[in-house]
């Protein structure tokens, strides 16, 4: 198979990093460590300091299992994706109360490999994953009555402010509040680990 | 611009209790300050916010900034172990603390019930045997250890007439 010059320097990259070279092993996580923090783990955790440590478990997990990596012209990423993947699922086992099936539905949506190709750049890697994780939460959104999407899309996409939103939905800072709680444990129910 | 209808609207599902307003008000708190709450079922909403926040509004610099720091530590100099090496390490570890217990059991259950059968003689008597023990050279000695052999009788003939103990 003939790899394109991106892949083929990703691929010497690889290489170099399972013999131990230590600055190889840096160029190949700066390369795809932000986008996995960004769009991968992030979205899926929502907490930063959980999600920074997901990103630090996963990168030195990857290091440690560098020599089990085996080139099949997908790429780095999607294999560095699936480590932090699994981490996500497992921190979430731990802090939240989730059901067997729903783990079960989210370890086979891990499965599912991000499109890119070898050697692929960080914007496209990020806009990719991104794409993923703004389908995944629109899926979860049409799933709840208007009112409660209403209510997340003015408070948390367009960053408006309760009073603006309050306003919108014609009710009291009080009831908007109410209204904000119902929908995010509404979505939370909807909106797992992908 | 009409008032906030005051009323509850039941589009909105069934009229909230006061403890659910108080929770409420707990997550719009929650969500407008940056710490997260250690309550679980508040944190987990607070969770969900934030996903979405951040699916929506990914903050560049602020991604990078975590990515440096923690390529930094995954990468620091007390980490160039190569792979393999480090892996190693850590599937023996358990192994080398578990051996570590093993010892220091053993040896504060070998301190704590001395063997009846074997009483340790005292140190002053092992001090007089080997004082007064005959020196004889083995039969392999080399000239050098007979000369040191020779200069331990002398001193211990010394050390006999003082009177030292």
């Amino acid at each position: 198979m003939v790899l394109t010059a991106p892949a083929a320097e990703e691929k010497a990259l690889v290489e170099a990093a399972q013999a131990g070279d230590v600055e190889a092993i840096r160029m190949l996580l700066d390369r795809v460590s932000r986008p996995l923090y960004a769009a991968v783990i992030l979205p899926r955790i929502g907490i930063a300091a959980d999600a920074e440590d997901i990103l630090r478990e996963t990168l030195l997990r990857a290091i440690d299992r560098l020599h089990t990596f085996h080139w099949t012209g997908a790429g780095f990423f999607p294999w560095l994706r699936q480590i932090a993947i699994h981490q996500v699922i497992d921190h979430v086992r731990r802090v939240q109360r989730r059901t067997r099936l729903e783990e079960r539905f989210e370890r086979q949506a891990a499965d599912v490999m991000p499109l890119h190709h070898a050697g692929a750049e960080e914007a496209l890697i990020d806009q990719q994953e991104r794409a993923l994780s703004l389908k995944t939460m629109s899926v979860a959104m049409d799933a709840l009555n208007d009112r409660y999407r209403t209510a997340i899309t003015l408070r948390l996409l367009e960053e408006r402010s309760r009073e603006e939103c309050a306003e919108a939905l014609g009710v009291t800072l009080g009831n908007f509040d109410v209204i904000l709680h119902r929908a995010l444990a509404a979505l939370r129910k909807a909106y797992g680990v992908r | 611009m009409s008032a906030p209808d005051e009323r509850w609207n039941p589009d909105d599902g069934p009229a909230p209790t006061d403890e659910e307003r108080a929770e409420a008000a707990r997550l719009s708190d929650a969500l407008a300050r940056p710490v997260t709450p250690e309550d679980p079922s508040l944190r987990e909403l607070v969770a969900v916010a934030r996903r979405v926040h951040a699916t929506a509004h990914p903050d560049r610099d602020e991604h990078r900034a975590v990515v440096d720091r923690v390529t930094r530590h995954v990468l620091a100099p007390s980490r160039s172990l190569s792979s393999p090496a480090r892996g190693l390490v850590r599937r023996l570890w358990p192994f080398a603390v578990a051996a570590a217990a093993v010892l220091v059991v053993g040896v504060s259950v070998g301190r704590a019930k001395p063997d009846a059968s074997h009483p340790s003689p005292s140190i002053s008597r092992d001090v007089d045997d080997v004082l007064r023990a005959p020196v004889r050279p083995g039969s392999a000695s080399a000239p050098a250890t007979q000369v040191y052999d020779a200069r331990l009788s002398a001193w211990r003939e010394i050390y006999l007439s003082r009177g030292s103990r």
